[in-house]
């Protein structure tokens, strides 16, 4: 890499050339001193770059050093001892949580280390927050922030850095899918509402087929199934004219292809479609698949989503208990049959005004007017 | 004598009642028009469909506003003296007042209703959207009591309890402009603002989605 130490004359000279080559002719003499003008420029910025995240970590390791060790259940702590109560209480209940949930699946948290240590304003003790962070087996901080210095605020931080780290667990095609966190809850009839929303809002027609109920479109709307070419087989040409016009505002955005798009040539529409690698689905489905699936897998299903080996599906299945094409009808069905009652009006709504009507209504008739 | 009360504050509120019932009847058909134009995807649909809420209100407001100003306004020109000369209990004339002026507020519902009804009926919802007509004209009819039992308060009371009312308001401003001069970060008017548009608050039925449209 770009290292004053490793990056020789001669490793440069040789990037240099080739670049020329690569040009070529008399003209680009010039263009090949401002390429090795720029390329020095870059790795002298590489290398700023590089010292001061290394200083960083040694500040940290420093810091961490003088800190007391600790175990709760699964959370392995590193923590100041003026905060170390906290710290406990905080990681036992954390901790708490985590085993109803993950079980004995919270043992993977061992090679982590949860930092709790003492935060500073300005060089001063701020004796209302605290930094907490997440350090790997090697001592690095990997994921790190602050919270106020209670239990209850500093027990759900641990527990979003556990959940991160347990999520991780789930294997790289999980995570590579779901690209967020484990959800630690059910969903509620508002968030059926809005996946919902989601859904049919979706611009591919797997959304319209799988809220209609084609149990085929609606594994392919949460990325179960896939097709060669989702942007000819989902899409008519007025959709990927409007894919283009709306989404690809920034790509290409002078180019004759997308003149020709805009001006109904769908060859053109397709090309740019798939030079942009445009993907119709909406990612934050998947999260509620999830839930659905922990949903009806009840107790143990986090442990088994994580535990299980193979591909989604198979994790899905495992954490339900029932066969993924089940976990996508009933998370089909919710979508589309639950409902909550309209924002236009409620009771409260109705209890307060009729309340301020009669307020209104008695100070009128006993206004000093008439007295 | 509550009819011939009816009859003649019929006579000085009909103009606009009709005008917010044609509007409470067009605002929800506009709505629906515009949507459609946009027709691509339902949250686009519900985003502008959404655009329309502040139209409901303020014609819920306005007129309550107006029915009792229009309540008012002649026994304020001749001084109240007709009224108090009645043989009737003044409390008992000031709710046949207020009865009359609620009765008129049903025209722009009906119209906001029907209005609504028209949508529902039109079939031109995105799949996956439901239409509330009942739960918006409802809304409609409370908020336009709400303004017309506020504005009906105000008229009834004296020129000093008016006086009251507004002295009070501009000692919340004065206190608001003192906690800033003295560096003081307290946002007096937002906590004053939210005490009266969310629940329970005496303006919290103008508040909210007010949406005929929705996932």
């Amino acid at each position: 890499m770009f290292r004053r130490s490793t990056m020789s004359r001669g490793a440069r000279a040789a990037l240099s050339v080739s670049l020329s080559v690569a040009l070529g002719g008399a003209a680009q003499a010039q263009n090949r001193a401002a390429l090795e003008q720029h390329i020095v420029s870059l790795a002298k910025q590489y290398v700023s770059a590089d010292s001061a995240v290394r200083a960083y970590d040694d500040s940290i390791a420093r810091l961490n050093s003088a800190l007391d060790t600790a175990t709760a259940g699964a959370f392995r702590l590193t923590t100041s001892r003026r905060i170390a109560p906290l710290a406990r209480a905080a990681a036992d209940k954390a901790d708490r949580g985590l085993r109803d949930l993950f079980g004995a699946s919270t043992t993977r948290l061992s090679s982590y280390r949860f930092v709790i240590r003492d935060s500073r304003n300005r060089g001063k003790l701020d004796t209302s927050r605290v930094e907490i962070a997440l350090s790997d087996s090697t001592g690095r901080e990997v994921l790190s922030g602050a919270a106020n210095a209670e239990v209850e605020a500093v027990s759900r931080y641990l527990s979003s850095l556990a959940l991160n780290r347990l999520t991780r667990t789930a294997g790289p095609d999980f995570n590579a899918w779901l690209q967020a966190q484990l959800p630690m809850d059910t969903m509620t009839a508002a968030e059926w509402s809005k996946a919902r929303l989601v859904v049919v809002s979706t611009w591919a027609s797997v959304g319209k087929g799988c809220y209609d109920g084609r149990a085929h479109d609606c594994g392919a709307l949460v990325a179960l199934e896939s097709t060669n070419d989702p942007v000819m087989d989902w899409f008519d040409p007025r959709m990927r004219r409007e894919a283009v016009r709306q989404h690809l505002r920034a790509f290409d955005n002078r180019s004759e292809t997308r003149s020709e798009c805009l001006g109904g040539d769908d060859a053109s529409c397709a090309t740019m479609l798939h030079r942009a690698g445009f993907n119709p689905l909406p990612i934050p489905l998947r999260g509620s698949l999830v839930r659905q699936a922990l949903a009806l897998g009840g107790t143990g299903a986090y442990e088994r989503l994580v535990e299980a080996n193979g591909d989604v599906p198979t994790r899905l299945a495992a954490a339900a208990r029932v066969p993924a094409d089940s976990v996508v009808r009933a998370w089909q069905s919710n979508i589309r049959f639950t409902r909550v009652p309209s924002d236009a009006m409620r009771s409260s709504i109705a209890a307060a005004s009729l309340g301020w009507i009669v307020l209104c209504v008695g100070l009128s008739l006993r206004s000093s007017r008439w007295r | 004598m509550f009819g011939a009360i009816t009859a003649i504050q019929w006579k000085w509120s009909r103009g606009p009642a009709l005008l917010a019932t044609l509007i409470g009847f067009l605002i929800p058909v506009l709505s629906l028009q515009s949507a459609r134009r946009a027709l691509l995807t339902a949250d686009e649909f519900v985003y502008i469909m959404q655009q329309f809420s502040i139209g409901y209100s303020m014609l819920a407001a306005g007129a309550g506003l107006v029915v009792a100003l229009a309540a008012w306004a002649h026994d304020h020109r001749g001084r109240h003296v007709y009224a108090l000369s009645l043989p009737v209990a003044r409390w008992r004339y000031a709710l046949m007042r207020f009865g009359a002026g609620a009765l008129f507020l049903l025209a722009p519902t009906a119209g906001v209703l029907a209005g609504s009804l028209v949508v529902a009926a039109m079939g031109a919802v995105p799949s996956g959207l439901h239409v509330y007509p009942v739960a918006l004209t409802l809304r409609f009819a409370f908020a336009s009591g709400v303004a017309y039992a506020i504005f009906f308060a105000i008229s009834a009371s004296t020129a000093k309890t008016a006086g009251v009312i507004l002295g009070i308001i501009g000692a919340f401003l004065l206190a608001q402009t003192t906690l800033a001069m003295l560096a003081v970060r307290y946002d007096l008017l937002s906590s004053v603002s939210t005490l009266i548009f969310s629940p329970p608050g005496i303006l919290s039925v103008f508040a909210g989605r007010w949406m005929l449209i929705d996932v």
